[in-house]
């Protein structure tokens, strides 16, 4: 078994400086290991810190404590005291997000949107392109609107450009905040087949799948959040 | 990894009422996009110009590595030095075009005043060259010989671009470049600027105080305020889990459009 994530004793405490400091601990000592091939995913009530541990993986949100390993080309990194571009450099190569949520960047065409963390891996414009192309094909996206800037698509458009966008570029770990929300059934089945299909060439998967479907056909394993205690009471 | 590009550490620059920059530390690698926040007078374009040796500095200093690999202390080099390594290796943009171009000659000449600056002589090639750089900043070349008094806005802006740009610097510092454009020509100039660092591996550094622009250019933001960092990391990560109180304000004063 060939880890890939190992973090450990994770704490995570807001603090709201307009609120007059007032503190909102949401992962107080959640440790979680996760294996190449695995798909584990995360549970909780709404509130337990799914989307929080999901965010402090990528180094979006800033961890109070513990330490978060990722295993980057060879070695570990830890992304708690990581330089900045040696975050950016494990964002790029080895640690992959896909949310829900598109950031239209303007004038920007749909198919070079998704192509560019190819480019990023030194692909050449055609090659990018071309699977780009490939990508947004398989997520029912018509050629016709791949020339287009994705602001005047609809949600679901938008939303599985940035699957094609999050997921072409073979990384070995995806993290994926409730990817399949608000697809319908067809293209849902798409986007459970490319999850699949990641975890087969062996990348490491960590999600939050509202729909128990997608969940019981994705993941391996679950991993309950715990609560944190109120501290702030 | 990469050698960085810029290393500042300890840098101050003093105007004595406490007003300035002060321990400021980062260091810039190639193709980083670095934005720096904050609210007027919070000493933004005081660091910018300090760091691009516009102004003396008081205190610590400011490594850059050109592209043989010498390394350049900014704070003591000699004027003539400084200004070889401005011409060659360094782009400055500033807010108003009009400070940042020649207004009296035309817009080819401007684009090809540090080519000449360079030793660059053979006119037929510096016209061509200043004419493919005025496409790529989506300029007809047709307006070669025009002066820039007769473009828009949003065009000078990127002719100074293209004048900063044509001898392919390592480094290019911007002054709040998108502060005056409106908002379709602001898109313009940062979807030639995204794609500008992309092809040619420019490390930028901008001040800048809209969020948005910072988010969609730039993977690190510097948050300063009354002339010191109180945040620094990756944009993303300080737009959406801000630590310090000023940050808090300020990501919470965006208007979501």
């Amino acid at each position: 078994m060939k880890l890939l994530i190992d973090a450990q004793q994770l704490s995570k405490t807001f603090v709201l400086h307009q609120q007059h400091g007032l503190a909102l601990p949401v992962l107080a000592d959640v440790s979680l290991q996760v294996a190449a091939g695995e798909c584990v995913a995360l549970t909780g009530p709404s509130g337990a810190g799914k989307s929080t541990l999901l965010k402090a993986l990528y180094a979006n949100y800033l961890v109070g404590g513990g330490s978060i390993r990722i295993r980057h080309q060879g070695s570990w990194v830890d992304m708690t005291t990581a330089r900045p571009h040696e975050i950016a450099a494990v964002r790029r190569h080895t640690l992959g997000y896909v949310s829900q949520f598109l950031r239209v960047i303007p004038r920007v065409s749909a198919l070079d949107i998704v192509a560019e963390p190819l480019l990023e891996w030194g692909y050449s414009m055609q090659e990018a392109q071309q699977q780009a192309g490939a990508w947004l094909a398989r997520l029912n996206i018509g050629e016709r609107l791949w020339q287009l800037p994705p602001a005047t698509f609809s949600g679901g458009e938008q939303q599985r450009v940035n699957i094609a966008r999050g997921m072409i570029a073979p990384r070995p770990i995806l993290l994926l905040d409730e990817p399949t929300a608000s697809l319908d059934a067809a293209n849902r089945a798409v986007v459970v087949e490319l999850m699949l299909e990641a975890r087969q060439r062996g990348a490491a998967l960590v999600g939050i799948f509202h729909d128990e479907d997608t969940r019981a056909a994705v993941a391996s394993r679950i991993f309950d959040v715990p609560l944190a205690p109120a501290l702030c009471a | 990894m990469s050698q960085p590009v810029l290393s500042v550490s300890g840098l101050a620059k003093d105007y004595g009422n406490g007003q300035g920059c002060f321990d400021i530390d980062f260091e810039l690698y190639e193709g980083e996009v670095l934005c720096i926040v904050g609210e007027s007078g919070s000493g933004k374009s005081t660091l910018l110009a300090t760091l691009a040796g516009r102004l003396s500095a008081d205190a610590g200093s400011v490594r850059f590595r050109d592209r043989a690999g010498s390394s350049h202390e900014l704070t003591t080099l000699a004027e003539a030095e400084r200004r070889r390594l401005a011409r060659s290796e360094w782009g400055f943009v500033t807010q108003h075009a009009r400070d940042g171009l020649r207004m009296n000659v035309s817009a080819g000449a401007n684009v090809s005043e540090r080519l000449m600056a360079l030793g660059q002589r053979h006119y037929g090639q510096l016209r061509e060259t200043a004419a493919q750089w005025l496409e790529k900043v989506e300029i007809s070349r047709e307006r070669l010989d025009d002066r820039p008094t007769a473009f828009s806005g949003g065009m000078q802006q990127r002719l100074q671009i293209a004048r900063n740009l044509v001898t392919q610097p390592r480094l290019v510092f911007m002054d709040e470049p998108t502060g005056g454009l409106d908002v379709s020509v602001q898109a313009r100039f940062l979807d030639l600027l995204r794609r500008l660092v992309h092809d040619t591996g420019i490390a930028v550094i901008m001040v800048t105080h809209d969020l948005g622009v910072a988010r969609l250019l730039a993977q690190r933001t510097l948050v300063m305020q009354q002339g010191r960092v109180v945040e620094a990391g990756l944009t993303d990560q300080i737009l959406d889990d801000p630590q310090h109180p000023y940050s808090q304000l300020l990501v919470s004063s965006i208007l979501q459009a």
